[in-house]
């Protein structure tokens, strides 16, 4: 019997098509490349065309090339190429990818695309007033491109950091494409979240734990 | 946040992000109620297998596909959904308030999808090598242990498939089972057998694991040592259903919560579906039947309120 398997990836540009139509206010991806890298630059490149084709004109691709952009590149302190930013309307960071927003890592992509356009932050009002006497954190969640749990943690990342005024900060890594980050933190097993080089959270974890890991750190 | 009012009181509330709740869900919205999804985590626990080839009209998906079909559907009938964890639920006047750490909601009617987690071996060693050898999912960790040994704890068809998954890239894949045959659908069964890269060990339990740092070897029953990278655990799982037993839904002794053929509970207006329940098979599509069936007595139970749409 020849076994007949659904395309995810068309579901996937589908639902990249509609989602995209939601975006109210116009948002700025900030992808920095270096040409030496050519593979990777080119599919990071050709991934984020296509979310701006889609975009209705509300998405603006800002791309920096290493040895062109040295100012962007020290401002941002980018070590590692592609990095793509998500930045807010005043040009600070909220997101950081060093990975790639392909196959199931697009919906929690898109879901941050569309609070920076103006949708309104779930854990946002929480949030302000849990954090507001505290330091930022930088949260990293290492993920991996077949992790079925990777992308809601990255998506309740993304939009802690997106509604926390600058308290937190997300930074997703695909620890197939970084192996030494992997190396680094000895990671085997996804999602791995770091918050401020603390002890790990391994797995899945809920909001409101986030929340109090956040808090102790 | 889009389309979510926390004034309103919702005609049904679903709590999970599996299969269960949203099928609910969508036969909830077809009845033209006034729902909502507050899921934990997005896709539940089919979403953890690559493999789905028993769902009718789908020869052949990977489970996150399946979720991302569920998903299309969902958000094509513009069904709320909010990542978040109910933490209790208590009975006000004609309706229940549902508290998570941030917000409150309200519905007249609930169901139950909370699934269930994956259940632990409880042998030394495990929790001190957790995502240091020791997993329970294989899509998530399998790409980490290529040209590696790896062995499959449990005997069901769950854990045939995750075997099968792992064998696509390690060298080699132990099944360490304690009954004397497998108990997988009878085609991964085959699968199995005809690996050349898996190896099943019977009649055997694994009381230990061991290592310095990460996983080196697992200790039989027999009291036979097995060295070994990764140590895949998958002998089932244990309903979430805490938050059931607090407003003082009928639970059994596996901790599931009872209900009838009307997805009713003991409470009326509280329904109850798929992993977290009674019924005895729990597959993805028997959970999206019995979710279903929630929905139809929870538009009863709502009708009879009395209840403006
Ligand atoms: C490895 C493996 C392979 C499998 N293969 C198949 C297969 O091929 N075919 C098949 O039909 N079935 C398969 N199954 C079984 C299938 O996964 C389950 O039967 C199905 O996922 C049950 O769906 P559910 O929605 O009832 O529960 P789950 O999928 O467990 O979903 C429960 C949801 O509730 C959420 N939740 C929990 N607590 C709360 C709370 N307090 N508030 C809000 N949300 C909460 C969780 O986060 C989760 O999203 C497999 C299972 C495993 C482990």
């Amino acid at each position: 019997m020849k076994v007949r398997s659904v395309p995810v990836s068309y579901i996937i540009e589908k639902m990249i098509k509609q989602e995209l139509a939601k975006l109210k206010q116009p948002v700025t991806i900030k992808l920095f490349i270096d040409e030496s890298k050519e593979l990777e630059t080119k599919k990071t490149l050709s991934i984020l065309k296509s979310y701006k084709e889609n975009s209705n004109n509300k998405l603006n691709l800002d791309i920096i090339t290493l040895g062109k952009g040295t100012d962007l590149i020290e401002r941002y302190q980018i070590e590692r190429f592609p990095t793509i930013l998500l930045i807010d309307a005043e040009g600070n960071e909220c997101i950081r990818y060093l990975a790639a927003p392909q196959g199931s890592e697009v919906k929690p992509f898109i879901q941050s695309l569309q609070v920076l356009s103006g949708r309104k932050n779930y854990y946002e009002e929480t949030l302000k007033t849990n954090l507001d006497n505290t330091k930022t954190s930088t949260i990293k969640v290492m993920v991996t491109k077949s992790c079925a749990y990777c992308p809601e943690l990255v998506n309740m990342v993304s939009q802690f950091a997106l509604g926390s005024s600058g308290k937190v900060k997300a930074e997703i890594i695909d620890i197939l494409e970084n192996p030494d980050i992997g190396d680094h933190y000895n990671i085997e097993t996804v999602p791995y979240i770091v918050i401020n080089n603390g002890e790990p959270l391994i797995g899945l974890i809920s909001p409101n734990e986030l929340l109090e890991k956040i808090l102790k750190v | 946040m889009e389309g979510i009012d926390l004034e309103k009181i919702y005609d049904l509330i679903v709590l999970g992000g599996g299969p269960t709740a949203i099928g609910c869900a969508i036969y909830a919205k077809r009845f033209a109620m006034e729902v909502l999804i507050v899921g934990k985590t997005f896709g539940g626990l089919i979403a953890t297998t690559h493999i789905v080839e028993n769902y009718p009209a789908i020869s052949s998906i990977s489970g996150q596909g399946l979720m991302e079909l569920f998903k299309e559907h969902m958000n094509s009938l513009e069904i709320p959904y909010i990542s978040d964890e109910i933490k209790n639920i208590e009975k006000v006047n004609d309706h229940f308030e549902l508290h998570s750490f941030f917000q409150n909601f309200k519905a007249y009617s609930v169901c139950i999808a909370t699934g269930s987690v994956r259940r632990k071996l409880g042998i030394p060693g495990e929790e001190e090598f957790a995502g240091k050898g020791v997993s329970y999912c294989a899509t998530c960790d399998g790409p980490f242990y290529k040209d590696k040994v790896v062995c499959v704890i449990g005997g069901s068809d769950s854990a045939a498939k995750e075997a099968l998954f792992l064998a696509q890239n390690t060298k080699k894949v132990y099944i360490i089972y304690r009954g004397e045959d497998l108990r997988a659908e009878p085609i991964n069964k085959k699968r199995v057998l005809e690996s050349d890269k898996i190896e099943i060990i019977y009649n055997t339990n694994v009381v230990e694991i061991i290592g310095e740092g990460k996983v080196k070897s697992i200790v039989f029953d027999n009291g036979k040592r097995l060295d070994i990278d990764g140590v895949f655990i998958e002998i089932g799982s244990v309903p979430n259903s805490d938050i059931a037993k607090h407003i003082g839904v009928d639970i059994n002794d596996h901790n599931e919560i009872k209900i009838n053929r009307k997805s009713e509970t003991n409470i009326p207006g509280i329904f109850a579906a798929g992993d977290v329940a009674d019924a005895p098979f729990k597959q993805a599509i028997t959970g999206v039947a019995e979710g279903v069936i929630a929905a139809y007595s929870a538009f009863d139970y709502v009708k009879e309120m009395n209840i403006e749409y």
